[in-house]
């Protein structure tokens, strides 16, 4: 085994002992699980990080090539974000919402193939790394919007229902949630913007179309559009809370099945 | 007679049901009224909150009936189907109903469970009732134990923490929707306790600007200034809504006061920042569907319910003690209850053992001879164990056995083994038409009072096992005028009016008095026929700090509800402050806890018959606090022509003390028959004759006239009008005739105590 595939498992069984202990600090409400969840989750994070300064070394290229390294290049990404995040608000309850996640791509990357995929030459040069891993930072941080946008609803249920349950105790208040979706939203959508910007540069040099009609450009416009829509109702019209929940899980849906969902139908290809 | 209980709360029946049912406290009085009309409730009291109606009640015939008399008034009342609320209600009775009185008194049955709005308003609710005299011996012993029980769950149990109140409740919620409650502002519609309340826990939380909006503004400004907060009219409160992010409402509007097409209106204008509405109106402020706009976080008082009970979960093992204190006092309670029945035998036992201890203590002695203080302590010790030891293992048993249904038989087999009452020879040689086969007796329902007669009762009993022996409670119109000295209130007291009518018309046999209550002329057909032994007729001070009479600082508050008494303590004490004290013995012991008074003077016997008596600080001896006349003896008046009853009631009759009350008695006829002044006698017997001791004293005890006769015990009445003479010549004539020109009448000549 390469050693990058060595520390990557060794990432992925930081992130579950991670999502292991933040889920029982919210059952039981213990800060030394609490903080051994950070600290699992930490040392997960610079496994991966080695994992793919390991790969960098080996590929002479950036570990964004295929499927794999892209999705573990995304948990890695949602895990940094998220860490900022725990570390800036002092709050491990997000951790239970995020690391499930952070598993589930970890997890998915590891069932792909490895090897390392010969890239044609129009697939290379600065431009378009520079583009994927806007792109790829760009959907961590609303990995982070969609987390939180699910616990306001969970949050937002149980205080609207008025008989609100153990659920309600665990979960972060309302203002906090609003607070960090609005933040990882105005983190994520430039960052998207420029992916996009970037993307179509690139497309158009190398292509000679500016904007393709199909596959995952036009997903991904979709997905800009809900995005931009979010952002413009958030800071002009003053929605918030619910609605803007609401828009921000589906804008992660989009993403993810831009991301996953066409590189399957496309058979595993990424670019 | 059994305890009920039947309501429903939140516990059964949804809040738009109790609103519907709800009494406003001030309307209480009405549906009491109704109750006492259309049932045959003996006692009665209903509390009503926005959580909960419940009746409490003593009930003499068939519960089913009790209940059924119960749910109509509540329906009539209110106008509310039965069909409604049915099967919303709960019917307790006897153990259970005890048990229920103490949880919802101690906070365990509330909604938010520890709060401690809930004392208060079943106290207010008993002080009702009270006053409109539906409450009678069971339910004031009920309350009494339920506000005991309350205070001891409270201090013994961490249920009443501030996390488990309804303000706290609410802080909590809104720290879920705002986070930081810090640089929030908060708008109060309305007031009251809880709206403060929560107020204060916001304040305490960082919540920075308070706004109050009230129907009377001056209302809104006086509430402001105490939160240096901003008053605003009624009108402007939607206005005020766009900028605050908490409102408290708690007005008395009988309808919404914020409807839905009010509330989008408002959210629009906020820019849908979040607004967290706490309604504890009842009814209800704020329309329920306004927590359908989004952003709206509405909660009632009922919604509140699921939060504490979160929070109650995190206690759980705070509740669990708080029932398991509970569950022992039930038990207490009840045994105290079916244990009364036996106490006067107890008593009397003790009071006989001790009468042979102390008697072969001073033979002893007498033929020891010279013996060192300490060598006659020793022997008195001894004397005191053995009589102790003997007696503990019968005591205890019947006390065990009393709360079964052989009880009464023990009862009577210890009477006969140790002769506790006088042998019956009288019964024999009677004819059949002589013995009594109904006695029904008639008392006052006091505590006290009750003891006396069941200690009556329980000796009838066991002189004549044949006879029916049964009560007659009557209503105590004289125990109402609680802040009046009864030497002010004048006449004879409506009990003993009512009592002898009853015994006059022949609905009762016998009543049962404390002596000293009994004024000097009967009504004409009826006679005391028979004297109890006297137990201690002593006073006793009862001080808060333990402080004797000579050791109180000057100006204690003293309370004391006799003129007698109040004389002879100023005369030494002319620096204590003399307050008017009314109510039973637990009621006035009660007052002193609570701090209003630094002491109170009350009769030894009564506090003993009460198991107080380690509460006694100083027994007053006869030289510093004469005691009334007749103090600590019973006396049984009855029809004077009805021989039967005679005949019973001979076997009370103790010959010395009855020759000792004759001279008492016949003293105070002398001075002026019943009349309300400082007037004291006190005889003992001293061989085959009687010492007799008496006083007259002014109002504020500067002058007393005191002098002392002993005489033949053959003919009583002579020595107490020759004491009377005695005094008057030697200066109480002036006295007397001074406190004749206030207005006097044949009334009792001493408080009940």
């Amino acid at each position: 085994m390469a050693i990058d595939q060595f520390f990557f498992y060794l990432a992925l069984l930081g992130y579950l002992l991670g999502t292991l202990h933040y889920l029982l600090h919210i059952a039981s409400r213990r800060l030394s699980i609490g903080r051994a969840a950070t600290y699992a989750t930490l040392a997960g994070f610079g496994a991966h990080t080695l994992s793919h300064i390991f790969r960098i070394y080996a590929l002479r290229r950036p570990p964004l090539g295929s499927l794999y390294e892209s999705l573990s290049f995304f948990a890695w990404a949602i895990v940094l974000i998220y860490l900022i995040t725990e570390f800036r608000y002092g709050n491990r309850v997000i951790g239970a919402f995020v690391l499930p996640m952070v598993v589930l791509a970890g997890s998915a990357a590891a069932a792909l193939p490895r090897r390392i995929a010969e890239l044609g030459p129009t697939l290379q040069g600065v431009g378009l790394w520079i583009h994927v891993a806007l792109a790829i930072f760009g959907n961590a941080a609303f990995a982070l919007t969609f987390c939180t946008g699910l616990m306001y609803l969970l949050q937002e249920r149980q205080l609207k229902s008025r008989h609100p349950g153990k659920m309600h105790f665990r979960l972060p208040s309302l203002e906090l949630l609003d607070d960090v979706g609005v933040k990882s939203l105005l983190f994520g959508f430039p960052l998207l913007t420029l992916a996009l910007i970037t993307g179509s540069i690139w497309a158009e040099y190398t292509r000679g179309s500016f904007l393709p009609l199909y596959g995952r450009e036009t997903w991904s416009i979709l997905s800009w559009l809900i995005y931009a829509g979010l952002l413009y109702a958030r800071l002009s019209a003053g929605w918030r809370g619910r609605k803007a929940a609401i828009l921000a899980i589906i804008g992660f849906c989009l993403v993810l099945f831009t991301l996953i969902g066409v590189s399957l139908l496309r058979g595993g290809r990424v670019l | 007679m059994e305890i009920l209980v039947v309501g429903l709360s939140h516990k059964t029946a949804p809040i738009e049901l109790r609103e519907r049912l709800y009494v406003a406290e001030a309307d209480l009085p009405k549906p009491l009224e109704m109750l006492g009309e259309s049932t045959d409730l003996v006692e009665r009291m209903l509390v009503a909150t926005c959580n909960r109606v419940e009746v409490y009640a003593a009930a003499d015939g068939a519960v089913q009936k009790a209940v059924e008399g119960i749910t109509d008034c509540l329906a009539t009342y209110r106008n509310v189907p039965k069909a409604d609320f049915l099967d919303k209600l709960y019917t307790y009775t006897a153990g259970e109903a005890v048990r229920h009185v103490f949880r919802v008194a101690s906070s365990l049955d509330s909604m938010v469970v520890g709060e401690p709005q809930i004392l208060g308003q079943v106290k207010t609710a008993y002080s009702i009732a009270q006053a409109r005299e539906a409450t009678g011996m069971i339910l004031t012993n009920l309350m009494e134990q339920a506000f005991h029980v309350a205070k001891r769950v409270r201090s013994e149990t961490g249920i009443a923490t501030s996390a488990v109140s309804v303000s706290s409740a609410a802080v909590e919620l809104a720290r879920k929707i705002f986070g930081d409650l810090a640089g929030r502002s908060v708008l109060i519609i309305g007031a009251g306790e809880m709206a403060e309340l929560a107020l204060r826990h916001l304040l305490d939380d960082g919540v920075r600007s308070v706004l109050v909006a009230n129907r009377s503004y001056d209302r809104a400004v006086a509430l402001a200034q105490q939160f240096h907060g901003r008053a605003v009219t009624f009108e402007a409160f939607r206005q005020e809504m766009v900028s605050a992010d908490i409102v408290i409402s708690s007005t008395a509007a009988p309808h919404v006061i914020l409807k839905k097409e009010d509330m989008q209106a408002i959210i629009q204008q906020r820019r849908h920042r979040p607004i967290f509405l706490i309604d504890i109106a009842h009814p209800r402020d704020i329309d329920p569907a306004c927590n359908e706009v989004d952003n709206v976080y509405l909660y009632d008082i009922d919604d509140l319910q699921a939060v504490v009970a979160s929070n109650l979960q995190e206690r759980a093992g705070e509740a669990e003690r708080a029932e398991a204190i509970i569950e022992r006092e039930v038990g207490v309670y009840l045994n105290w209850l079916r244990s009364l029945d036996v106490v006067p035998t107890i008593v009397s036992l003790r009071e006989r053992v001790e009468e042979i201890r102390d008697a072969e203590l001073q033979k002893a002695m007498g033929r020891l001879g010279d013996l060192t203080p300490e060598q006659r302590e020793a022997i008195a010790a001894m004397s005191r164990a053995m009589v102790n030891k003997i007696l503990h293992q019968p005591m205890t048993e019947l006390k065990r056995r009393a709360a079964h249904q052989e009880g009464p038989r023990y009862t009577t087999v210890l009477r006969r083994l140790f002769g506790l009452d006088p042998s019956p020879d009288i019964r024999r040689g009677t004819g059949a038409s002589a013995t009594p086969k109904v006695l029904r007796i008639g008392t006052r329902a006091s505590v006290l009072a009750l003891w006396q007669a069941k200690h009556v009762a329980a000796r009838l009993q066991a002189a004549w096992p044949d006879a029916n022996v049964s009560f007659v409670a009557m209503k105590t119109a004289g125990d109402k005028i609680q802040q009046v000295a009864l030497s002010q209130v004048g006449g004879k007291a409506l009990w003993v009016q009512s009592m002898e009518e009853a015994l006059l018309d022949g609905r009762i046999d016998l009543i049962v008095h404390s002596m000293k209550d009994v004024p000097t002329d009967l009504p004409h057909g009826l006679t005391i026929a028979a004297v109890t032994e006297r137990e201690d007729p002593r006073d006793v001070l009862i001080s808060r700090s333990g402080l004797t009479l000579a050791e109180l600082p000057p100006g204690a508050a003293l309370g004391t509800s006799s003129l007698r008494r109040q004389a002879q303590i100023l005369h030494r004490r002319p620096d204590l402050r003399m307050v008017v004290l009314r109510g039973n013995v637990h009621t006035r012991v009660r007052k002193l806890d609570a701090g209003e008074l630094d002491a109170i003077i009350v009769a030894a016997a009564g506090i003993k018959r009460l198991g107080l008596s380690e509460r006694i600080t100083e027994y007053f001896s006869p030289d510093v606090c004469l005691p009334a006349i007749g103090q600590g003896v019973l006396g049984i008046e009855i029809r004077a022509e009805d021989s039967v009853t005679a005949r019973a009631v001979a076997v009370l009759d103790h010959r010395e003390t009855h020759r000792v009350i004759l001279a008492e008695r016949a003293f105070l006829r002398r001075l002026g028959g019943g009349c309300q002044v400082p007037v004291a006698a006190h005889g003992q017997v001293e061989g085959d004759s009687i010492r007799l001791k008496g006083l007259v004293a002014s109002l504020d005890g500067k002058t007393i006239i005191e002098g002392e006769v002993a005489g033949p015990m053959t003919d009583p009445e002579a020595l107490g009008a020759s004491l009377a003479d005695h005094l008057l010549e030697h200066g109480a004539a002036p006295i007397l005739e001074e406190l004749f020109g206030r207005p006097t009448s044949g009334g009792p000549h001493e408080a009940y105590d």
